[in-house]
């Protein structure tokens, strides 16, 4: 019996020593996920004791203001995060601004080194583009771009070559598409003020002004800060009328404004104010847009993308959208850059990994996905990839007149923004186009402050 | 008597300690299988968090200084300062200051031609010293990216953290300034402070210099190599090295480039854990060591009054019938003591008994034996005067030697002390003729027997002393006229004699005495009768009827007034059937 209870203890025993022994860990090292997302501010999202092995992507981006780049850019976050779900992850800094925002947030960022990894929009203001490149702040996609033939396929080849550097580099992605800029116009204050169609040369649409005047309306919608966008846009459309306009706003920064188709254009845009609001003159592009969509004016000088606030209750009253109807400037003009832009980028502040998940986003913006929402909703076109009927019929009817219009161009023209220097247009233009328009300078003068800020520009730009 | 007090102690401590032990064992298998390895998992969880909080900190210091810088460069007037557009110094000096706050110590500005220098406190600064930093600091390549320094000043080598940055242009790319921040060390004091004694932290740079605390070489740390090599790597990482020796982890700070390495030996992180586990083992077993005495305490108690008694038990078995349980136990043992005790007693008085009735019966035995021998003479003899009484016609004598001839051969009965009925009567007869005889007229005598039951057997001699004691007391007060009836009657499955005297009867209490001495033991009724006058007859008959019959009789006396009437029932032992 005393045998039988010692050998029930000595196997509890023993089994409780097997199972203290089965129980001993092994070491282990871990990778306890990457400090990739620590730029921009960003905290490093990888969670404790996981490698969860998703990178995260920090980008800015705009979901504001009277256009559709909050469709466009909510659309492509959330197909991109979908679409590279496990690998990379972007996270948005949505800013809560236009677009002039983004980008002196973006200058900022530059000046502390702390860019995001993904830029875009830098069009907008070509000078800060070429700072990026002549300062390394930008990486090469070079190798990326010939390693993938979809994305040769969409590229526009004047884009590529316009954003290939002389040392075979490629800092910022070309173009996949293109949009026209034109002016959006009130068909009923037009067909009130017994205007039967959008005149097609300037004389008809001084006469057209005047006869909305007549009739009891704003003909215009403009203002001075901002660079003066919207009369600018107008206002430049005047050079793509003769071979000397057309050669001057090929040049990219201009060092010499003093010539007569400026001079002719300083001159357009003081007598467009003539036919604008009484706060278009200080005023920013808010206001002038918010001046249009409330039914105050009749014609905003602005690009297609412009056409999803139209419809939207935020900015325009319902059934607004199909009173606008989408023209192109006197002459069949519209303003295009037809891809002689830099459109988007990826930034060196941030690790290898951050940067090919960057460069995956550039990558996802040149794909049929995005280029056909983005022809659909902002009114960039492709000629790779053309619209279906299905996406003809999806198409708002601003966007399809706007769809319409672009077929019967005659001339393009480049937009100022893309060739102008920064000093120049943000220094001058925003403001002294309110002493222009006041008459406290000519607009020779004007042609002068501008040509002393662009020497000045490419003075310091030497260093 | 197998059972020991070993073997029930023993028992009791297995079943006992058993279930403690096993409960021991699955408690530190259960420590060591699921706790362990939990706990060693919370462990690693809160270093993850404590590296990230660290790295976090130094990621939010630094982005404090990058908001700070952005403030700076944002500046019209520090723009303009760059572009060389004009700008008054006294407002530059101004804008330092107003960013001279939290964890920034002071500002400096440096122009991009090293000409002029500014600075939010310039009490605080030697501005030769800033331009020879700056030159000497290599920033090619670098764009904007502050340059994060420790520099050890002052007379006893105090170390002190400068950031070093470029200051851009906003939009024009021009020459670039310098700006330089004196950080406060108290945020990287925080950073390395740790809750545990057990763990270290330094922050290094990423060529692997410490940058904090102050005091130590690489070497002083004492760190492996292989950990150390993953500083100023993109991966954060943590080890718990296979040897279990140490944890460790290395998070990077990406922007600044510094590591924070923390690294604590493992078992100095689970002391707690080891702690926890000597305490619960050492709890565990001081319950079993009080249990182990407890039950012990226990089985002593249950088992030796058990013992006691089963050696008594023995004891008694052998033989030993005195054996009696002389301690005091507790509890019901003392009630099976007792019990035990009164047993025995009682067994005593009955094996005394009869041992005694063995030594009456040896000596009636032998009594009778002699008997045998010379009643015969006198019995032959008795014969022959009978013959010569009859010869010569005396016809009393005739009839008295007949009556004492007849009495001593129901008196020997051939050594038998069992007779029927009818010649116990017989016998009493006799025995009152030869009374009347000698007390001549002094009383007559009637016999009535129930043929019923006369050939039912009885023990012999029990009416005999009953009238002798009527006759010497009954009659002791006349000369004649006395009268004795003796019946016999069957009753209740047995013979019922009635012997009755018309004597003076019996006092009440020897009456009381006489008809309760049927309850008495044999020894109280040996005292009874010595102590009394003439009674040994009527104690005699009763003794024998109780050693003969045990229950099976039953003997009363009672006054009649005049008179007495003795009453003797005896239970038919089934040899005959009464008719």
């Amino acid at each position: 019996m005393k045998k039988t209870w010692l050998g029930i203890i000595s196997a509890i025993l023993v089994l409780s020593l097997v199972a203290c022994a089965g129980g001993q860990n092994s070491g282990t090292e871990q990778n306890a996920g990457t400090n990739a997302a620590q730029g921009s501010g960003q905290q490093s999202a990888a969670p404790s004791g996981t490698s969860s092995g998703v990178v995260k992507v920090p980008i800015m981006m705009r979901n504001a203001g009277n256009d559709s780049q909050a469709v466009i850019n909510e659309f492509m976050v959330e197909n991109y995060n979908k679409l590279y779900e496990g690998q990379y992850e972007l996270e948005v800094e949505w800013l809560p601004g236009v677009a002039e925002d983004y980008r002196t947030k973006l200058k900022m960022l530059n000046a502390s080194n702390d860019l995001p990894a993904w830029l875009y929009d830098l069009h907008a203001e070509t000078a800060f583009a070429e700072l990026l490149i002549q300062n390394n702040r930008l990486v090469d996609l070079k190798p990326h771009f010939d390693a993938s033939p979809e994305w040769q396929r969409m590229a526009i080849p004047e884009s590529v070559e316009f954003n290939t550097t002389a040392d075979g580099k490629m800092y910022t992605s070309p173009a996949v598409s293109t949009e026209y800029v034109g002016i959006f116009y009130n068909k009923e204050h037009f067909q009130n003020a017994g205007i039967a169609s959008f005149p097609e040369t300037w004389d008809d649409f001084w006469d057209a002004c005047n006869k909305l005047k007549a009739a009891g309306y704003t003909p215009l919608s403009l203002h001075t800060t901002e660079t003066g966008w919207c009369p600018m846009l107008l206002g430049t459309s005047t050079m793509a009328l003769s071979d000397e306009g057309q050669a001057f706003m090929n040049q990219m920064f201009p060092t010499d404004f003093n010539v007569p188709v400026v001079i002719n254009m300083l001159d357009v845009i003081t007598r467009l104010f003539t036919y604008s609001t009484a706060d278009a003159v200080g005023g920013n592009y808010a206001l002038a847009a918010n001046n249009f969509c409330s039914g105050n004016t009749s014609m905003i000088p602005n690009g297609p993308w412009m056409v999803a606030s139209l419809s939207d209750p935020q900015f325009a009253p319902e059934g607004f959208e199909e009173k606008v109807g989408y023209a192109m400037y006197p002459g069949k003009t519209m303003l295009s850059n037809q891809g002689k832009i830099y459109e988007m980028a990826v930034s060196v502040d941030h690790p290898e990994e951050v940067q090919l998940g960057a460069i995956e986003l550039v990558k996802y913006r040149a794909s049929e996905e995005f280029i056909r929402f983005n022809a659909v909703h902002a009114g960039y076109f492709s000629t790779v990839v053309p619209l279906t009927d299905e996406d003809m019929e999806s198409l708002s009817p601003v966007m399809r007149e706007y769809a319409a219009r672009v077929l019967e161009i005659e001339r393009t023209l480049l937009r100022y923004q893309a060739q102008w220097d920064p000093l120049t247009q943000n220094e001058v233009i925003s403001t002294e186009l309110v002493s222009l328009i006041n008459g406290t300078i000519t607009s020779e003068e004007m042609a002068t402050k501008m040509s002393e800020s662009a020497a000045k520009f490419a003075t310091d730009s030497q260093g | 008597m197998k059972l020991t007090k070993n073997k029930m102690r023993n028992k009791l401590l297995v079943c006992i300690l058993l279930p403690i032990i096993a409960i021991f064992i699955v408690t530190q298998v259960s420590i060591d299988r699921i706790i362990r390895p939990y706990l060693e998992e919370l462990l690693i969880d809160r270093t993850l968090h404590m590296a990230e909080r660290r790295v976090e900190q130094i990621n939010s210091l630094e982005s404090q200084l990058s908001n700070t810088a952005q403030s700076i460069i944002g500046n019209e007037t520090m723009q303009m300062s760059l572009s060389g557009s004009g700008f008054a110094p006294a407002q530059i000096e101004r804008i330092l200051q107003l960013h001279v706050f939290d964890n920034i110590l002071n500002i400096t500005y440096v122009t991009s031609d090293l000409n002029h220098i500014y600075n939010a406190y310039p009490a605080y600064v030697n501005s030769q010293w800033v331009l020879e930093l700056i030159r000497n600091t290599d920033l090619s390549g670098n764009y904007a990216k502050p340059i994060w320094m420790k520099i050890d000043q002052g007379k006893d080598g105090e170390s002190r953290f400068y950031v070093l940055q470029k200051l851009r242009h906003l939009s024009v790319n021009v020459r670039p300034g310098y700006l330089l921040y004196q950080v406060r060390q108290e945020p990287l004091e925080r950073i390395i402070t740790t809750d545990g004694e057990s763990e270290r932290v330094f922050i290094l740079n990423s060529d692997g210099d410490i940058m904090y605390p102050r005091g130590f070489t690489t070497d002083e740390m004492s760190i492996p190599t292989e950990i150390l090599s993953h500083v100023g790597g993109i991966s954060n990482r943590i080890w718990l090295s296979a040897d279990k020796e140490y944890f460790a982890t290395v998070y990077t700070s990406f922007r600044i480039g510094w590591s924070v390495v923390s690294y604590a030996k493992y078992n100095d992180v689970m002391k707690r854990y080891s702690d926890m586990q000597s305490l619960i083992t050492y709890t565990t077993a001081l319950i079993l060591i009080a249990s182990s005495a407890l039950i012990l305490l226990l089985a002593l108690h249950y088992t030796r009054p058990i013992v006691i008694i089963t050696r008594a038990l023995a004891s008694f078995e052998n033989g030993k019938f005195q054996t009696r349980i002389e301690n005091r136990l507790s509890d019901e043992f003392e009630i099976i003591s007792d019990t035990f005790n009164g047993m025995a007693d009682r067994i005593d008085t009955l094996i005394s008994d009869v041992e005694k009735s063995r030594e009456d019966l040896k000596t009636a035995e032998l009594d009778s034996l002699m008997y045998q021998i010379n009643p015969h003479f006198i019995y032959n003899t008795l014969s022959n005067m009978y013959m010569l009484a009859r010869m010569s016609g005396n016809d009393q004598l005739t009839l008295l030697i007949h009556s004492l001839s007849s009495f001593l051969r129901i008196s020997l009965s051939k050594g038998s002390s069992i007779v029927t009925v009818q010649s116990e009567v017989e016998h009493v007869s006799c025995y009152l003729m030869i009374q009347q005889a000698r007390y001549n007229g002094l009383f007559t005598f009637s016999v009535d027997v129930n043929i019923g039951v006369s050939q039912l057997t009885v023990l012999k001699f029990i009416l005999q002393p009953i009238v002798e004691n009527s006759i010497s007391h009954g009659f002791s007060g006349i000369a004649n006229g006395g009268v004795i009836e003796v019946k016999a009657y069957a009753k209740d499955n047995g013979v019922c004699f009635e012997i009755s005297d018309n004597g003076i009867g019996i006092a009440s209490d020897t009456l009381n005495g006489l008809n309760s001495i049927g309850h008495l033991s044999s020894d109280d009724l040996r005292n009874l009768f010595r102590e009394s006058e003439g009674g040994y007859g009527i104690w005699n008959v009763i003794a024998r009827l109780q050693l003969y019959y045990g229950g099976g009789y039953r003997l009363t006396f009672e006054n009649t007034c005049p008179g007495t009437k003795c009453t003797i029932w005896i239970k038919n032992k089934g040899d005959v059937t009464i008719a």
